[in-house]
C-alpha cells in the first residue's frame, strides 16, 4: 500500500516539474544602463490592436510616464524608402546577359541594396530626431507583446543619444495579461 | 522504512535531474570559449598555397630588388612557421609567361588562371616604399577557382624591421585562408559606441544587444527601433562581401564583359537607357570604394557622439552559426573578419565574437 501510494507521489512530483521546467524554459534577460524618472516624456512603439494599444499607454500612464501622443505600429520599414528604380533598371537589363557578366550585374545589384540599408538607418535617425524635437519626446519604448509560454520584450531609446539603454525578454506567465507586463516593464524601466 | 527513504531518495534524484538539465539548457554563456578552437583543426588541414609576383608600384628601381626578397621569404615563413606549403614564385612565373599574362595583371585575368594554379589559395600584390623608412605592402589572396578575393594593406618598417613584417604578413595569410576566414587589424576598445546590422529580430536581437552592453559598449540603436526586421538571411548575405580602404573583401569582377551596345540605329531613349546602366555601375562597382566610403563616413555621424564601429553580423536560419565583417566607421576600414562562428544561442555567439573583437593584438586568433 505505502509503495504504491509512493509511486503515485513519484508520478504526480514528476509530471508537475517537468511542467513547470516546460513553463520555464524560455529565459529572461534584462539589462538598464539607467533609470527612467518619473514625468520622462515617452512615445510607445507597438504592434497590436487598439484596444492593446490603449491599454498599454493606461499602464504606462498609471506608473507616472508622461505618454506622448505619438503612436505607431512600427516606425516605417526598409521596403517603404528602398527606391528600387535602380533596381528595376538592372534586373530589366540582366535578362540578356550571359553568365560571365552575373558576377559583375550581381555585386552591382548587392551594393545598391547595401548604400539603401546604410541610408536607410541614416533616415531612421533623421526621423528620431523629429521625434524628439516636434513632439517633445524623451525616450522611445518599442514593445512585443507575448502569448504564455513565449518571451515579450522591451527596449527603451533615449532620444538624446539614439542609444538603446534598456533591453528586456520577459517570458511571459501563464497569468499575464497586458497590464500585468507593462507594469513590469515599467517598473524595471522606472526602477520603482 | 529505511526501503521508502532509499526510494525518496531516488525521486529526489530524478527530480534533480530533471531541474539540472533544464538549469544547464539556460546557464547563460561563459567566458572561457576559447576563440582558437574554432579553427584550430583547419589549421593542420594540410592547405596549399602559391606566392605570386610582388610589383614595385614605387617607379624607384632602387627597390626592385624587393619584388624577389618578399614573396621568397613570405614562401619561407609560412612553412617554417605554419607548416604550410608555399609553392614559391618561380613557378607562377612560368605560368604567367606560358599565358602570356603580365606581373601587374587585373582580377578578371585571375580565374583563367586557376586551372594551371596548383595551390588552394595564390598569394600575389603590391608594394610601395613610403617616407621614414617604410614600406606599404598590399597583399591579395585569392582562393582558386572561386570569384572572391581578400586584400589588406600593412605598413612596416624596411630594413632590421622587415623579418617582423614578414611575419606579420605571414600571419594574416594563415588566418585569412583558413575556414573562419579571420583578419583583426584593430581591437575595439570599451565605452566605444557600436551600430549592428544584422538579420535576427526580437528576443534574438535583445540577446545579441545584451551581450554587448553587459561589456561596456554603448549601442546606437539602429535596428532596435524596430519591432520587425526588414533584413532577412538573403539581404544580410548580400553583406558577406565589403570593401574598405585597408582591407576588402570582394567579388572579382570583369569591367569588360558589360558591353552597352549602340550605334546609329539607337534612338534617345536607347541611350538615356545606356547611360543610366554605365552610371549604375560606375558608381555601384567600379567606383564602388568611393561610394561605401561616404556611406561609413555618414553613418559615423549618427547621434552626437557618432558611431565608432559598425559590426554587420549575419546568422545562417538556425541561428546556430554566424559571420561578422566590423568597420571602423571614424576611418573607414574594415577592421575584423570572422565566419563559422557557432554556438548554442545566440548570446553564446555574440560572446564569442565580442571576447575576439575586443583582445588587444594584432589579429591574434
Amino acid at each position: 500500500m505505502l509503495t504504491r501510494n509512493f509511486n503515485k507521489d513519484l508520478i504526480v512530483i514528476v509530471i508537475i516539474s517537468l511542467f513547470l521546467v516546460s513553463c520555464s524554459s524560455k529565459k529572461g534577460l534584462i539589462h538598464s544602463s539607467s533609470k527612467l524618472s518619473p514625468n520622462s516624456k515617452i512615445g510607445v512603439v507597438i504592434d497590436a490592436p487598439n484596444n492593446i494599444k490603449n491599454a498599454v499607454l493606461i499602464t504606462f500612464m498609471k506608473q507616472g510616464l508622461r505618454v506622448k501622443a505619438f503612436n505607431a505600429s512600427d516606425l516605417y520599414a526598409l521596403s517603404d524608402v528602398y527606391d528600387i528604380a535602380d533596381l528595376k533598371k538592372l534586373s530589366y537589363n540582366i535578362a540578356d546577359e550571359n553568365v560571365s557578366t552575373l558576377s559583375t550585374f550581381e555585386k552591382t545589384y548587392d551594393n545598391i541594396y547595401k548604400l539603401h540599408v546604410f541610408n536607410f538607418e541614416l533616415n531612421k535617425a533623421e526621423t528620431l530626431q523629429q521625434i524628439r524635437n516636434s513632439w517633445d519626446v524623451d525616450y522611445l519604448i518599442v514593445l512585443d507583446l507575448k502569448d504564455w509560454e513565449h518571451v515579450s520584450w522591451a527596449r527603451v531609446v533615449n532620444l538624446r543619444t539614439l542609444d538603446i539603454e534598456f533591453i528586456e525578454n520577459y517570458p511571459t506567465k501563464y497569468n499575464d495579461n497586458v497590464e500585468t507586463i507593462i507594469t513590469h516593464f515599467a517598473k524595471n524601466i522606472t526602477g520603482r | 522504512m529505511r526501503k521508502s527513504r532509499i526510494k525518496y531518495f531516488w525521486a529526489l534524484i530524478i527530480i534533480s535531474a530533471i531541474w539540472g538539465s533544464a538549469l544547464a539548457a539556460q546557464t547563460p554563456v561563459s567566458g572561457t570559449d576559447s576563440p582558437a578552437a574554432l579553427e584550430s583543426a583547419a589549421l593542420k588541414g594540410g592547405k596549399s598555397l602559391a606566392i605570386g609576383t610582388f610589383v614595385n608600384k614605387s617607379g624607384n628601381r632602387d627597390f626592385d630588388y624587393l619584388e624577389t626578397i618578399l614573396p621568397n621569404a613570405l614562401a619561407s615563413s609560412l612553412e617554417s612557421k605554419y607548416s604550410i606549403s608555399a609553392i614559391k614564385p618561380r613557378s607562377i612565373e612560368e605560368l604567367f609567361r606560358k599565358k602570356q599574362i603580365e606581373k601587374d595583371f587585373s582580377d578578371a585575368e585571375l580565374y583563367p588562371l586557376s586551372s594551371g594554379i596548383k595551390a588552394d589559395f595564390f598569394i600575389f600584390g603590391t608594394f610601395e616604399p613610403q617616407s621614414g623608412n617604410r614600406i606599404k605592402t598590399e597583399i591579395n589572396i585569392y582562393k582558386v577557382n572561386s570569384s572572391s578575393i581578400f586584400t589588406f594593406t600593412d605598413i612596416g618598417f624596411l630594413e632590421v624591421e622587415i623579418f617582423r613584417l614578414i611575419d606579420r604578413l605571414s600571419l594574416n595569410i594563415k588566418n585569412i585562408t583558413d575556414p573562419a576566414m579571420h583578419y583583426k587589424s584593430e581591437s575595439i576598445p570599451g565605452n566605444s559606441r557600436l551600430a549592428v546590422i544584422t538579420n535576427i529580430e526580437g528576443e534574438d536581437l535583445n540577446k545579441l544587444y545584451y551581450e554587448i552592453l553587459t561589456r561596456g559598449y554603448k549601442l546606437s540603436s539602429s535596428q532596435g527601433i524596430s519591432v520587425k526586421n526588414s533584413i532577412d538571411t538573403e539581404g544580410i548575405e548580400k553583406f558577406y562581401h565589403i570593401s574598405s580602404e585597408s582591407a576588402s573583401y570582394r567579388r572579382i569582377y570583369d569591367r569588360k564583359s558589360i558591353t552597352l551596345l549602340h550605334g546609329t540605329w539607337a534612338g534617345g531613349d536607347y541611350y538615356k537607357d545606356i547611360l543610366n546602366q554605365r552610371n549604375l555601375h560606375r558608381k555601384y562597382t567600379f567606383e564602388f570604394t568611393d561610394s561605401g566610403k561616404k556611406a561609413y563616413k555618414s553613418m559615423g555621424k549618427i547621434g552626437p557622439g557618432g558611431i565608432d564601429y559598425l559590426m554587420v553580423i549575419g546568422f545562417n536560419d538556425s541561428k546556430s552559426e554566424a559571420w561578422i565583417r566590423c568597420i571602423n566607421l571614424k576611418t573607414g576600414n574594415l577592421i575584423f573578419t570572422r565566419s563559422g562562428i557557432s554556438g548554442s544561442s545566440v548570446n553564446e555567439i555574440t560572446h564569442k565574437i565580442l571576447l575576439n573583437i575586443s583582445k588587444t593584438g594584432s589579429n591574434q586568433s
